[in-house]
């Protein structure tokens, strides 16, 4: 049954690839679920020496799990590990069925799964990870995910039922987080990056726990990060950080959340693999991101710097990003896609204003080109260039960026994707 | 009757009260305030913005001239009914009720009804500023999508040619079905989309010079022209006079409005 299962799957991924010329990270996985629904846990059951780390959270999964790849591989540890947009079952079961014989064999030692909010309860259903690394959880895509208060009640109910084996890498600084995990029986290291890393100075618009999880009391923080996590304390119920790990890391990568996704690669490759930590900060040290995560291409004779920009939290960072690096050539991208969420309301929540009054030349585009540009009016920016065409904006904005500037782009996700075939000539999905 | 025409002059100031921004705040809803905000201060309208929370003095709501409320998530959702149960929510009643205009929006909207059923049959009592009641059936699924509706008072479509400024444009995110006692106090009538139930095609409440509804996008970046509805209304309730305000470009957000209108051929 297997077999035959495994088999279709493989046809069918040669049949999307050979023929169709697609990439085939989802499809050969739901054919062969729905020929064999227990496909996923029958592999997993047949490869008990293949361990399962899932890496969930609202921001910085890709590049949590692109550092934990490069550790592992770094120290001969094989990896399996799935594209960030195929993080449903089906993905999972396209993936395994990739890298399995007919007879279910998978000869690697690790497969990381990068999980988005709403498929972690689903996967939990058929799979029991040896780990999964619990990173943050923001308000992003309200009209698919729904309200983060509902996701991590879901969370927190597909936790509980885990085994007491379980390893838990858990952000200490996110209230909600620290709350799920500790209602659940599993082992919990939690990880924190240095105070003095911590210099916010006050709480975004765009929070989303200021509550406490515990009593709904309100939160008071000592310290932010950014966002909602930063050192926290209730005083009605005293729920507070509690004691968390902080490792040095060095890294070109810009802004506290890239500590704290390092930091997280790093605990989990020790806790799991048993890889020591100063191994894995230096194997850490010639890392490159992610597509779209503050990686440097080079285009037509300028130097690009692309920050994926999907939730205000992810946008406010790349803004702070743009403001501390004095960049002044910006490319801004809004699709309304499924996979960036049909609700664009978000883009009022996130502090444009901490930019107002800088000399910058702004070019906007994407399927919600003028809401955006509306948005940036009330900012009271000038020099705004609108253009519905990607092609054109792209193009327009390069014009204005010198050779010894950088321009920056921030694309949503289906943005990003759409950038990606132009400026490489492929695509991802 | 002629109106007197009144001319604005730098010391007319509006206070916005802003309930709850940091409980009330998941979808955007700040949107409105920004746009409230730079429409008053670009024509030369002194504007402040008072927040009010659970620590607030009741006392400073009723300085304010113009209300706002927006959506939350239902945790934040029950921290604030408590509070509104008190001194808060009686001078909230009295305030629209003496023509203070005012918007609400989602949750916010739900509040000032008679009463909220949840999805376990409990009843829990509103403001009773709306005559209408809202109730969040457990089998049915949230209405979410872009929504186009047509504003149906005057106030809000004074000019009789059909244009594209007739119609208002946002997106809906809730499980509550809102039913208004007296369907004509809708706010909108619904084009595209769900608006209060899915069922009458009403959309929101228009109370005096108050305003529900479930258009989040947000509303007011949308569609300028209910912004500046409310900022007349508040500026005639606080002067006693006629008001005419300034026009402003709004060229950006009616391209928005147009980019939508043609993706869900709403024909206008």
């Amino acid at each position: 049954m297997l077999f035959f299962s495994i088999l279709l799957g493989k046809l069918s991924s040669f049949f999307i690839k050979a023929i169709l010329h697609r990439n085939a990270s989802t499809w050969p996985g739901h054919l062969a679920l729905e020929s064999n629904p227990k496909l996923i846990k029958n592999i997993l059951k047949d490869n008990q020496n293949l361990k399962v780390i899932l890496i969930a959270g609202t921001n910085g999964k890709t590049t949590t799990t692109k550092a934990l790849h490069h550790i592992l591989e770094s120290n001969n540890i094989s990896v399996i590990r799935n594209d960030s947009g195929a993080n449903l079952l089906n993905g999972l079961a396209s993936l395994l069925i990739k890298e399995s014989n007919l007879n279910g064999k998978i000869y690697k030692d690790a497969l990381l799964f990068e999980v988005d909010e709403n498929s972690l309860p689903l996967i939990l259903r058929e799979v029991k990870p040896e780990s999964i690394i619990l990173l943050n959880l923001f308000r992003d895509q309200l009209d698919r995910y729904g309200e983060i208060n509902t996701t991590s009640e879901k969370w927190a109910e597909a936790l509980k039922r885990l085994p007491t084996g379980t390893t838990l890498i858990v952000n200490a600084d996110d209230p909600q987080i620290v709350r799920i995990a500790k209602s659940s029986n599993c082992k919990n290291y939690f990880y924190s990056i240095k105070d003095s890393l911590k210099t916010e100075k006050v709480l975004a618009h765009a929070v989303d726990s200021t509550t406490c999880p515990n009593c709904r009391n309100n939160l008071s923080y000592s310290k932010i990060s950014y966002s909602h996590i930063g050192n926290f304390h209730c005083e009605k119920c005293n729920f507070t950080n509690p004691k968390a790990e902080i490792i040095n890391v060095e890294t070109q990568l810009k802004g506290s959340f890239n500590i704290y996704n390092l930091t997280a690669s790093i605990i989990s490759a020790e806790k799991v693999f048993g890889i020591k930590k100063e191994n894995a900060i230096s194997s850490l040290e010639n890392f490159k991101p992610a597509f779209g995560r503050q990686e440097e291409i080079n285009y037509k004779d300028k130097k690009i710097v692309m920050l994926l920009s999907k939730n205000p939290t992810g946008f406010n960072e790349s803004l702070k990003i743009v403001l501390e690096n004095n960049y002044s050539n910006l490319l801004l991208l809004l699709n309304d896609r499924i996979p960036d969420g049909r609700d664009i309301s978000w883009i009022w929540d996130v502090d444009f204003e901490m930019l107002t009054g800088r000399k910058l030349n702004i070019t906007i585009s994407g399927d919600r080109t003028y809401d955006l540009a509306n948005r940036l009016q009330y900012a009271e920016f000038s020099n705004l260039y609108v253009h519905e065409d990607l092609n054109k904006a792209l193009e327009k904005a390069l014009e204005k960026t010198s050779k010894e500037q950088k321009l920056v782009i921030l694309p949503t996700y289906s943005a990003m994707l759409e950038l990606r075939k132009i400026l490489t000539g492929k695509s991802i999905l | 009757m002629r109106t007197k025409r009144y001319t604005l002059n730098p010391k007319r100031s509006l206070s916005i009260g802003w309930l709850y921004p940091e409980l009330m705040s998941t979808y955007g809803d700040r949107g409105n305030i920004i746009v409230l905000q730079k429409r008053c201060e670009w024509r030369g309208i002194n504007i402040k913005i008072v927040r009010i929370n659970q620590s607030t003095n009741y006392q400073l709501l009723s300085t304010c001239d113009l209300l706002f409320m927006g959506g939350a998530q239902d945790i934040q959702q029950e921290i604030v009914q408590k509070d509104l149960n008190g001194k808060k929510g009686e001078i909230i009643k009295s305030m629209i009720e003496n023509n203070t205009p005012g918007l609400f929006i989602c949750g916010a909207y739900q509040f000032l009804g008679n009463y909220y059923k949840d999805a376990y049959g409990t009843e829990i009592k509103g403001l009773g500023i709306f005559n209408m009641h809202t109730e969040s059936p457990k089998d049915k699924p949230r209405l979410i999508g872009n929504i186009v509706v047509k504003a149906k008072n005057n106030p809000l479509t004074t000019s009789s040619k059909l244009s594209a400024t007739s119609y208002l444009i946002g997106f809906e995110n809730h499980g509550g079905r809102t039913y208004l006692s007296d369907k004509t106090q809708a706010f909108a009538k619904v084009i595209k989309g769900h608006g209060n139930n899915g069922e009458d095609m009403t959309e929101g409440i228009h109370f005096k010079n108050t305003i529900g509804t479930y258009l989040h996008g947000p509303i007011l970046p949308s569609n300028p022209i209910v912004a500046d509805y409310l900022i007349e209304c508040a500026l005639v309730t606080k002067y006693g006079k006629e008001v005419k305000l300034k026009k402003l470009d709004d060229n950006l957000s009616e391209e928005a409005k147009i980019n939508i209108l043609e993706r869900l051929k709403a024909s206008y």
